[in-house]
């Protein structure tokens, strides 16, 4: 199956490292013998109608800043095609912006800044990476396809597991196999054979992060 | 006299740490002085006739220094200067330990210092500097700073607080934006010319704004020439020419800031010719362009400490890479960052180590670059990868981060790099 990515203001919104977490779909389902389509929306374009998932990443007070009004219109639309069943997901400031658009249901609250590893729990699974945040948002929550993260960068690189019921959820919803909610459907993503190496070499490097963010998350 | 007992209790916990931890190198000296002294380091800092020279910016820091320090010394200076791994506020401490009288009296005309971009502003909140060069505003140190705009805010109030020079990086619009933001003050000007930013991939890898360009000042010491052989410079109105060890734009680009700022300390008695002739002759700093001998073999140290190096490094490594280890070590606080850097011309790797060596790991792995072994222990790493064959190039590679540096060289046998001199 071919699911289509479209990243907001990709160039705008990499600060640390976000984007990587589209690269890491991108991958996991080629993996698993999909196809996937990852493709920018700049300043000025629209997204797709056709769209699957749509990702807003992390940036700087200047990378908002200039990009505030092309903002407003693209959330909007995101919102229509969130209810129309598009896959959103958004990490760090993005996330925040996304909740001051109400995609999320909180309100924000400033509060002391924290800088450190952090583990949560998210619908069964155990999720780990880094928080950078000076909000009270949720470090993470799920509704339906809507995911929202506080735990910057690569947090699909790291937590596979997650991100992989979170990709079988979108492709099985595209498939109209299963309602949301079920468990996730293990025969969307099984390794395609000839590229299970891959998958392998990456679930025994995350035992090793995982291990090594648990310590300092401790600290 | 009052400093007197300070400084001896400040070198009896040196002579303690240097017993417990031979060859290695420790904060505590500095840190006890800086608690129980804390008003020396202004008062040793203000004994210098000539004052104090501040270097600061988010990267290129310690090249910079080394160059500019080595031009005022070729000009018959007596420099006081700080270890590159020592430039925050402790470390200012543990140099005066080392470096001065028991008065806490320091020899030299003048301190030409490192100074890390978030304590430059503290530090100089207590001591005016003479002269400040601020390099560039880069997306790092994150988990420290949270936004490049408060990196800027930083390098703003140590800007204002130069009393005769201000020299300024005129191809970082962040450092534009800082001159902006100042009435009067007596700025000058170094740089690289357009075409050579602009024939680089990922060009200076300063922190964009996202604003509308301000144009670019009237540069006096401007790079107009590069190659691997040959970097000339343009100083006002003369040419210099000189060779560097690195290949990168952003080493020529260090150079120029430090021929500016030799030439705005020095005045009337600042001679192009002698300072790249200077430049010419200045060793590498380790790990910055080094080609050293390890088991017979020549190795190529190269020193990634944040997004722009990973990057300007990896843009500029030759292709014909044998053998090359990667150790990223505990310096690399929030490795998100590894995520940033186009790794499409890393070449395969034979051995990942390091503190964070499964965060590289994993950032090679989803780009499928081959690993021929992941080995944490540091140690262990550096005797497997020095005992590989001899590599039929003739040279090996070892990529690192700045502690995973530190360890190697105290490993290898090199020099303690607190002990590094200028």
């Amino acid at each position: 199956m071919k699911l289509k990515i479209a990243s907001l203001f990709p160039e705008h919104l990499d600060l640390n490292g976000d984007q990587g977490n589209m690269k890491v779909a991108v991958k996991r389902l080629e993996w698993f013998g999909h196809e996937a389509s990852l493709y920018a929306v700049s300043k000025g374009e629209s997204i797709p109608p056709d769209t699957d998932l749509i990702f807003l990443g992390h940036g700087s007070l200047a990378a908002w800043a200039d990009l505030e009004e092309h903002l407003h219109l693209l959330l909007a639309h995101t919102k229509q095609l969130i209810a129309g069943g598009t896959a959103f997901m958004a990490v760090a400031s993005g996330y925040e912006r996304a909740i001051q658009f109400g995609i999320f249901p909180q309100n924000l609250k400033r509060v002391e800044r924290v800088s450190k590893f952090h583990i949560e729990e998210s619908h069964g699974l155990e999720v780990l990476g880094y928080l950078n945040a000076a909000t009270d948002a949720p470090v993470i929550q799920k509704n339906a396809l809507v995911l929202g993260t506080q735990l910057h960068g690569p947090f699909f690189a790291k937590n596979p597991e997650y991100a992989d019921m979170y990709l079988s959820k979108i492709l099985s919803t595209k498939l109209n196999l299963a309602s949301l909610g079920e468990a996730p459907t293990e025969s969307l993503m099984t390794p395609t054979t000839g590229l299970k190496h891959n998958v392998d070499r990456v679930a025994d490097i995350v035992k090793a992060v995982r291990d090594l963010e648990k310590d300092l998350a401790s600290e | 006299m009052f400093y007197v007992p300070a400084i001896l209790i400040g070198r009896m916990v040196r002579i303690a740490v240097r017993l417990v931890r031979p060859g290695g190198g420790s904060a505590l000296p500095g840190l006890v002085l800086s608690k129980i002294a804390p008003g020396l380091l202004v008062k040793t800092m203000a004994s210098f006739p000539d004052g104090l020279v501040v270097v600061t910016g988010s990267a290129g820091k310690s090249t910079t220094t080394k160059m500019l320090v080595a031009i005022a010394r070729a000009h018959g200076k007596n420099v006081f200067t700080n270890p590159s791994t020592a430039n925050i506020a402790q470390g200012f401490y543990s140099s005066i330990i080392e470096r001065s009288n028991i008065f806490g009296k320091i020899q030299g005309d003048v301190a030409i210092l490192e100074m890390d971009e978030g304590h430059a502003a503290e530090i100089t909140k207590k001591i005016s500097p003479r002269q400040v060069t601020l390099l560039n505003v880069l997306e790092d140190q994150l988990d420290r700073f949270v936004d490049p705009a408060v990196v800027r805010e930083k390098l703003l109030m140590v800007a204002a607080k130069a009393k005769s020079a201000l020299v300024l990086n005129a191809d970082d619009q962040n450092i534009l934006l800082i001159d902006k933001e100042m009435d009067s003050k007596p700025v000058s000007w170094f740089g690289v010319k357009s075409s050579l930013i602009s024939n680089t991939e990922h060009g200076l890898g300063n922190a964009p704004t996202y604003l509308a360009e301000l144009s670019r000042p009237l540069v006096q010491t401007e790079v107009i020439e590069q190659s691997p052989k040959k970097t000339t410079v343009r100083v006002l109105d003369e040419d210099v020419s000189f060779a560097l060890p690195n290949r990168g734009i952003h080493f020529a680009l260090d150079a120029a800031a430090a021929i500016e700022s030799a030439r705005r300390y020095l005045g009337e008695n600042f001679i192009p010719e002698l300072a790249a002739r200077t430049l010419e002759e200045l060793p590498p700093v380790f790990a910055r362009g080094e080609i050293t001998t390890v088991n017979g073999v020549d190795v190529e140290f190269i020193l990634v400490q944040n997004p722009m190096s990973f990057q300007l490094n990896l843009d500029n490594l030759p292709p014909d890479q044998e053998q090359v280890m990667v150790a990223i070590g505990r310096d690399v606080h929030d490795p998100s960052w590894l995520w940033t850097v186009d790794m499409k011309n890393m070449p395969a790797i034979d051995i990942v180590t390091g503190f964070n060596y499964a965060e590289m790991a994993l950032r090679l792995a989803y780009d499928e670059i081959p690993v021929g072994e992941v080995v944490p222990e540091l140690e262990d790493a550096l005797a497997k990868f020095f005992g590989l064959p001899a590599p039929k190039s003739g040279r090996r590679t070892v990529i690192f981060s700045a502690d995973a540096m530190r360890r190697t060289r105290r490993a290898l046998g090199f020099v303690d790099p607190e002990a590094v001199e200028r």
